[in-house]
């Protein structure tokens, strides 16, 4: 149930790696957030764990099964894995109750009713208006969606590229206290990149700064939090808390 | 006067056979595909070739959809891994591609000549019987084509094709094949766009590369576009008015004594026109598709 990165280099153009040797260790159950920089290869990493970017060397290993030319569909079908992205990570036009069908489309008709009506009594807030147009929900509970339709199917790693992108305050701090809850609920790893470093390590267990493609440093959310240096040089808060 | 409404008619059938297969490509399955006129012309020239050998035109038009669908499955597999503006750019060269094929390849296709002299629909028949029949049959193939465009798009596959047109990375992120849906999509779009050329072929008794030029392709988009882009109803309604002003204007040359060399130009400017009208004054079409009802389907 482990999700890990081996020694990854991968690119988006020839001869510029992004991700530079790179490892990284889930262990399940985890809530992992990976900070660092802009362009230091964060979002780069989902997108090589989610099989949009193919490694140019390295491994990426899902409960000991190497991803290796797996494509992405079979990656979410198949391997457990879930992936919510940053922007647009909802159909619009749909109701609430049928964005959470989409994400429940491999999964037998019996499982998937009981699977939604479950869903629907985790997130009230969905359950109440789940007829209603998903346009019509504000960026957090459009975000609360987004993670209720990656939960359909019952993933065992969630994948969360900054989840907490353009929300208030409040609304972020609502956003990380869910996604622990979602971690001690269903049993799921979590593999975060954030840029609001205090908020999401305060619900982190373990994190990873990249730099240049890089991990600069590791450790505990606790160590991270308290290290004034990652703070200050990569993280731009200063003192992280 | 007669005949001439028949033809338009029948021509207004053909083409929105070829409007209806675009609609699914493009309106629901979001594919820009600018090389429509290939599928159309693969059909077209495969049953103009199978008819010169001796097969009967029952037998020729299947073939003529298979050889379509193929070329369909070939362009979607060829741009497989292109981002959407890259692959359309790459349809329109594989248009290109084919009518150069057709050009050149003269102990096949008849080279600038074309292929003539096809035994075409119905031979024991003449004159307004004769167009009688064909618009039967082209009609009835328009709406079984239509139908199951419709149906198509009902399906848990229609679905997927407008979660693709809509968000192709989330589509792909809910664990959807989007290359897989896109060869589909392009091999029964190709199987309907053969259909639609073996027709023209069948009606016309001829096909040349004339036929194949890319201007074709954009006419067919424009009565995609014209009638509402993702709705079946809405190509068909686009055919008939494009068909109907392109085989009409000619005689406003009559009417306003324009010279003959300016009508080619007037209707090509008359349909630029209301395409421009249309797409200021109703974006979404003549026949606007029907979100909400189109993807709600209740558990």
């Amino acid at each position: 149930m482990t999700l890990s990165v081996h020694e990854v280099r991968a690119g988006y153009v020839p001869d510029a790696d992004i991700l530079n040797s790179l490892s990284i260790t889930v262990e399940p159950g985890e809530i992992v957030t990976i900070l660092g920089p802009n362009g230091s290869g964060k979002s780069t990493l989902l997108k090589t764990v989610v099989g949009q970017l193919r490694p140019r060397a390295g491994r990426v290993v899902a409960d000991g099964r190497d991803l290796a030319g797996i494509p992405v569909h079979r990656r979410i079908r198949d391997c457990g894995v879930a992936y919510v992205p940053q922007l647009d990570n909802i159909f619009g036009p749909l109701t609430i109750r049928e964005n959470l069908e989409l994400g429940g489309q491999f999964v037998a008709p019996a499982a998937r009713r009981a699977r939604l009506e479950q869903l629907l009594e985790h997130y009230p807030n969905l359950g109440r208006k789940a007829g209603a147009r998903a346009d019509s929900l504000s960026g957090g509970e459009r975000q609360m969606l987004a993670l209720a339709r990656a939960l359909m199917p019952g993933p065992r790693h969630l994948l969360l590229d900054e989840p907490s992108a353009g929300l208030s305050p409040l609304m972020m701090d609502e956003l990380f206290a869910h996604i622990r809850r979602i971690r001690d609920r269903e049993g799921v790893s979590v593999l975060m990149v954030e840029q609001n470093a205090a908020e999401s390590l305060e619900v982190s267990d373990r994190a990873y700064v990249l730099v240049m493609g890089r991990v600069h440093r590791e450790g505990t959310a606790r160590e991270i939090l308290e290290d004034e240096t990652v703070g200050q040089l990569y993280l731009g808060t200063g003192p992280v808390h | 006067m007669l005949e001439f409404c028949l033809h338009v008619l029948i021509m207004s059938a053909i083409f929105g056979i070829a409007a209806v297969s675009l609609n699914l490509q493009a309106g629901t399955g979001g594919l820009l595909n600018f090389g429509q006129i290939a599928l159309f012309g693969i059909g077209a020239y495969a049953v103009a070739i199978l008819t010169r050998a001796g097969l009967p035109w029952p037998a020729a038009l299947p073939a003529g959809m298979a050889a379509a669908a193929l070329g369909g499955f070939a362009i979607g597999r060829l741009g497989r891994d292109l981002a959407a503006e890259y692959w359309a750019l790459a349809t329109l060269a594989v248009a290109e591609l084919v009518r150069l094929v057709a050009l050149n390849e003269d102990w096949l296709t008849g080279g600038p000549q074309g292929i003539g002299g096809i035994v075409g629909l119905f031979p024991g028949l003449d004159g307004v019987a004769r167009a009688l029949a064909t618009l039967a049959l082209a009609a009835l193939l328009l709406l079984g084509t239509a139908l199951m465009a419709r149906r198509l798009g009902q399906t848990q596959f229609g679905r997927v094709l407008r979660l693709m047109r809509e968000n192709p990375d989330l589509a792909t992120a809910l664990g959807h094949d989007i290359v897989a849906c896109k060869v589909k999509v392009l091999a029964i779009g190709g199987a309907m766009a053969g259909l639609a050329g073996g027709l023209y072929t069948l009606y016309l008794a001829f096909i040349g590369p004339d036929q194949l030029l890319p201007f074709e392709t954009f006419l067919i988009w424009t009565m995609v576009v014209l009638g509402g882009l993702g709705n079946v109803a809405g190509a068909v309604v686009g055919a008939m008015l494009v068909t109907t002003l392109y085989a009409g204007i000619p005689f406003l040359k009559d009417a306003v004594a324009l010279p003959s060399d300016l009508t080619g130009s007037l209707r090509v400017f008359a349909i630029g026109s209301i395409v421009l009208a249309v797409l200021m004054l109703k974006p979404q079409g003549l026949v606007p598709e029907r979100l909400r009802r189109l993807h709600a389907q209740r558990p």
